[in-house]
């Protein structure tokens, strides 16, 4: 039983001062308003999930509206659809490189100004729905992790139902800088996130319901607090607690959520679903499933926070798609001249080379702009630091010389593999070392090279999963035809609220 | 996993040179309590070292062309070789421990912050060596405040004084002979837990090496039938090794079980020392072996980790 008073942490070293709380520093001050824009332009890429391309299905000069399928999953690949978040042309469909990597065709939609809707995006009249049409809901609409993993959630669900999970974790630990779009999301969207959750618990199969949180975040607490007791009428059966955790970077990710919770060490493949039979949600992803339910509205916008080091903060919901250079234009104070403006939070984030025709995807949770600075470094003083900030337990100073001389069977042997990339060693780092720099990518060709080749249809990890997606598939269309969303009766009366 | 370049993009205001400027705080009263005790010829003596040591540091870095981050701790290694001498100790002296320091320890280890050892205890003990005889010549504080002759000549030949003679107090204020800066215990805790709030050292360090130290100076005592731990605690200068010497991140791990290990390891070597000898090799000795023996401390306790996990992996 995990909830209670009890406040659970990842170990983090012996009298650790915790360096990496942000929450509280008064210049990580979070801003709580939210503001809603509309782009003129937007870039759609086909691939803004963790898994592989879509095909696009709209040609150019082709009138769209907002939530039309622009680009289509292969049939029986990891992948989900992708849906426009503007009206307008598509005036062209050409390659595009996101900041990681990713090469992928793009559709470059012209908006329209009229915001037309699809006509497929209308509130359900009927929500009383089973758990198969939750997942064909969910996949039709495009939901993954908003978290930042990007993980398809109709496969996410899938393994946690093939795995028997018994409980349902809502992942309400954003801890970076400045980032406060699940905040922001909790705040404004509470009945749809206690709703989403227990429609995704209906479609897991469990009706355990654990709100992961921090204690310092009252407000979003009692938020969700009230949001229970106004939706409880709506559903029977699901047991909701709340678990507390420390405010401290990286608590959110889900190796981190396995050792604070349970103990466990995840390693590299293994996953929460399996070990600790618990499927984690993040709570923005768990409110864009509602809204897809209850609106059918698939993912066409998110929350974005966007922030730069002189204190300016915005969050806005923004259609996805956005060019970073519309967003700046948008809000208030931001000045990107020679400013270094980085895809996502300033800990993980990417350095965007081109704001002008890089969009926000749907994982993209925060823009900030930084300071450029002279990148001047000392040697290592062995300090012991990043060792005491790493929360996988690293040795990130010796990792980083052993890779620098080449010495990759040393850095072996202390598992170098392990590092997840989170930037907390060289944030702490005196000396500004770019140590996660060198280790996460040497991680990264590790895994990548040894342990988990890709195939044609995404991460062979999760294979099983998508070959039950595919037959899932054919399933819940066909429940869908004959019955109209009324197999099951997980919710009552969600059509009155 | 994707690959990040150049993440994060802030970095932690806890820099070397946030390090620097808190031990050079921290060691300031220290230093004002010397010109208050010593007079003038100390604040010459900490003031020509310290930018001594600066000087030779900005052009070793130059001529090898390294661009670096500034910090103080040009100016805090220099303070701390002069804090480290006799009162009366001639300028030729003291930059003959700068010299050796900033340029020999620092440079041959490849710069500021990878130093196997404080450059300011290298310089030090190259001075014990050099001259000893200097290391006998304590005054008496708060007599002669202008008196300089000894910047030039040295000592005048001062006599070693029978620290029993000395009630606590004046013990604790620092108010008996000794080095310029290493006497008064009451400033040099007061820098210590000034380091410890800025979170720049650990309280368990510290603790587990004076712990330690007293437990040992105990049983010594109970052995002998003595009670000279509390005195040897204030006047040998152990107090300002912890907090100067051990504090050093450079040489000596600052976080978790290891570090303490090798704080009762510097505690440890303390205690053999004080059979044997007083003065500065009480301060300097332990200090040095211990943070020589650190890097294979460092090496030995990763292969054990990796090696338990192995194993405990493997038994799971």
């Amino acid at each position: 039983m995990l909830a209670g008073r009890h406040v659970y942490s990842f170990y983090k070293g012996f009298g650790s001062d915790n360096d990496l709380d942000f929450s509280k520093r008064s210049s990580f001050d979070r801003d709580v308003m939210l503001e809603r824009i509309y782009p003129r332009r937007i870039i759609l890429p086909m691939r803004q999930h963790y898994g592989v391309n879509c095909v696009p299905v709209v040609k150019v000069g082709e009138q769209v509206t907002i939530g039309q399928c622009i680009g289509a999953p292969t049939p029986g690949t990891m992948a989900v659809p992708v849906h426009s978040g503007i009206s307008g042309t598509v005036k062209d469909i050409k390659p595009i490189v996101l900041p990681d990597g990713v090469r992928c065709d793009a559709v470059f939609i012209e908006g329209d100004r009229k915001r037309t809707y699809h006509p497929s995006v209308r509130p359900r009249n009927n929500v009383n729905i089973s758990a198969p049409s939750v997942m064909g809901i969910i996949r039709d609409a495009g939901i993954v992790g908003l978290g930042g993993e990007g993980i398809p959630t109709v496969v996410k669900v899938n393994r946690a139902k093939r795995l028997k999970v018994k409980e349902l974790l809502i992942n309400c630990l954003q801890s970076e800088p400045y980032a406060a779009s699940d905040y922001l999301t909790i705040s404004e969207y509470a009945d749809y996130v206690i709703m989403g959750a227990v429609a995704l618990a209906g479609a897991c199969g469990v009706h355990v319901i654990n709100i992961l949180i921090s204690k310092d975040h009252k407000y979003e607490i009692s938020t969700l607090r009230n949001a229970m007791e106004r939706t409880s009428t709506q559903y029977s059966g699901y047991v909701f607690n709340f678990v507390y955790l420390k405010q401290r970077f990286p608590q959110g990710y889900y190796r981190m959520v396995a050792k604070a919770l349970y103990d466990v060490n995840l390693e590299e493949g293994e996953c929460l679903e399996d070990i600790c039979k618990a499927v984690m949600f993040n709570c923005s992803t768990i409110y864009a499933c509602w809204n897809a339910i209850a609106e059918s509205m698939p993912l066409v916008s998110r929350v974005i926070s966007i922030s730069t080091e002189d204190g300016i903060k915005h969050n806005v919901v923004a259609p996805i798609g956005t060019p970073v250079s519309e967003l700046f234009e948008n809000v208030n104070g931001i000045s990107s001249t020679s400013k270094r403006i980085i895809w996502g939070n300033c800990l993980t984030g990417i350095e965007l080379p081109d704001p002008d025709n890089t969009p926000i995807i749907k994982t993209t949770s925060g823009i900030c702009v930084i300071t450029r600075q002279e990148d001047l470094r000392a040697p290592c003083s062995l300090c012991g630091r990043c060792q005491d900030a790493c929360p996988m337990s690293l040795e990130p100073n010796m990792l980083y010389s052993l890779i620098g001389a080449g010495r990759e069977k040393a850095a072996d042997k202390i598992h170098a593999d392990r590092c997840i990339g989170c930037g907390a060693c060289s944030y702490v780092c005196p000396s500004y070392l770019n140590l996660a720099t060198v280790i996460s990518e040497y991680a990264s060709q590790k895994r990548k090279a040894v342990r988990f080749p890709y195939s044609s249809v995404g991460d062979r990890r999760w294979l099983d999963d998508i070959t039950l997606l595919s037959a899932d598939s054919v399933k819940v269309s066909e429940s869908m035809k004959k019955t109209d969303d009324t197999l099951t009766l997980p919710f009552e009366g969600w059509e009155n609220r | 996993m994707i690959v990040r370049q150049g993440a994060p993009y802030i970095k932690t205001e806890r820099n070397l040179t946030y390090i620097s400027t808190v031990r050079l705080l921290a060691l300031f009263p220290v230093i004002v309590a010397s010109v208050v005790f010593y007079g003038l010829r100390a604040l010459i003596l900490v003031a020509f070292c310290a930018a001594m040591f600066f000087i030779l540091d900005e052009i070793c870095t130059a001529v090898r062309h390294m661009h670096q981050p500034r910090d103080l701790s040009s100016f805090f290694n220099g303070a701390l070789i002069a804090l480290l001498l006799p009162p009366d100790t001639p300028l030729y002296i003291a930059f003959t421990g700068v010299l050796f320091g900033s340029v020999i320890i620092r440079q041959l280890s490849g710069g500021r912050g990878s130093e196997f050892i404080l450059p300011a205890a290298g310089g030090r003990i190259f001075i014990r060596i050099l001259f000893p005889v200097n290391e006998t010549a304590f005054a008496m504080p708060a007599e002669d405040r202008f008196y300089l002759r000894s910047l030039i000549f040295g000592s005048e030949g001062f006599e070693g004084v029978d620290l029993t003679r000395f009630h606590i107090s004046e013990l604790i204020v620092g108010k008996y002979p000794s080095f310029i800066g290493v006497s008064c215990a009451m400033l040099i805790v007061a820098g210590l837990i000034y380091m410890i709030w800025k979170k720049t050292f650990r309280f368990y360090v510290p603790l587990a090496y004076i712990v330690a130290l007293v437990i040992l100076l105990i049983i010594k005592d109970s052995v002998n039938g003595t009670s000279d731990a509390f005195v040897f605690i204030l006047t040998s200068g152990v107090l300002f090794q912890v907090a100067f010497l051990i504090s050093d991140e450079g040489s000596f791990l600052a976080f978790g079980p290891m570090a303490m290990l090798e704080a009762v390891m510097c505690a440890a070597l303390t205690f053999l020392m004080s059979f044997k000898t007083n003065g500065i090799d009480v301060i300097l000795v332990p200090y040095i072996l211990t943070a020589v023996l650190t890097g294979v401390i460092r090496y030995a306790g990763t292969i054990m980790k990796a090696y338990t996990e192995d194993k405990l992996r493997a038994e799971s």
